[in-house]
């Protein structure tokens, strides 16, 4: 797995991209990047799921770590386009209901206005 | 006649990249869909991460006994553990509204929506999963 952590809109909106496998043994290392890019406060936080291949359910936890970490501190935090399988998982587990996806960063910035 | 295969690892990251791998190469060899293939990876990763975690609690002397059989048609997996097994009846439904937030808990939710059938032993600390190849 590659995660990278970019600042958007003048630091407003921050993007982690996640790219390849999310299973039990890079955990730690999503983690982090999610935790940076909390804090770094920006008023949204986008999670770029695109590059994701396989996400297994302790990855999702991770994402509703992050979602809660960002939810107490005031911020939204948004999916951004998943692959069909990882999309399916979503529905599956109704994570619809919690987390707000988009199909492309700039559908998700032009929802924040 | 089905050919079983068993394989017996510790509980460490290492054997278990290695193994899922190996088991995931024969399902692709074997002409499984895409679909199949994501459906049985995902339910072995949940099974196996359940073993480590739940049932060995990451005891890296305690061993995961991982048996598979593959034709054409069909792919089983059972991953047994060495712990005290558990009853998956009780396991609360993760998609209720009072459970949507936590971030663990959905792993045999998983394996139940992905595979075609799920069975656990009795004791508790063994899992039994098929997927059809179609």
């Amino acid at each position: 797995m590659n995660a990278e952590v970019k600042a958007l809109a003048g630091g407003k909106v921050g993007l982690v991209c996640l790219e390849g496998e999310i299973d039990f043994s890079v955990l730690p290392d999503m983690r982090t990047a999610l935790d940076q890019a909390v804090a770094s406060k920006p008023l949204s936080l986008l999670v770029d799921l695109s590059g994701v291949t396989f996400i297994a359910s302790d990855g999702l936890g991770v994402l509703i770590e992050a979602q809660r970490k960002a939810d107490d501190d005031g911020r939204k935090f948004d999916l951004v386009h998943p692959q069909p399988h990882i999309l399916g998982m979503l529905r599956k587990t109704q994570l619809t209901r919690l987390f707000k996806i988009f199909g492309s960063v700039d559908d998700a910035l032009a929802d924040l206005g | 006649m089905q050919e079983w295969h068993e394989i017996i690892i510790p509980s460490t990251p290492r054997a278990r990249q290695q193994t899922e791998a190996q088991i995931m190469k024969i399902v692709g060899d074997r002409g499984f869909s895409e679909e199949a293939r994501f459906s049985i990876k995902l339910a072995m990763e949940e099974a196996v991460t359940n073993a480590f975690k739940h049932g060995n609690r990451f005891d890296k002397n305690k061993k995961v006994i991982i048996r598979y059989s593959c034709n054409d048609k069909n792919f089983t997996l059972s991953v047994r553990d060495e712990g005290e097994g558990f009853d998956p009846s009780r396991i609360p439904d993760p998609t209720a509204p009072e459970n949507l937030t936590l971030p663990y808990g959905r792993g045999i939710m998983l394996m139940n929506a992905y595979m075609d059938r799920v069975a656990f032993s009795p004791t508790g600390n063994e899992v039994t999963m098929v997927k059809e190849n179609r």
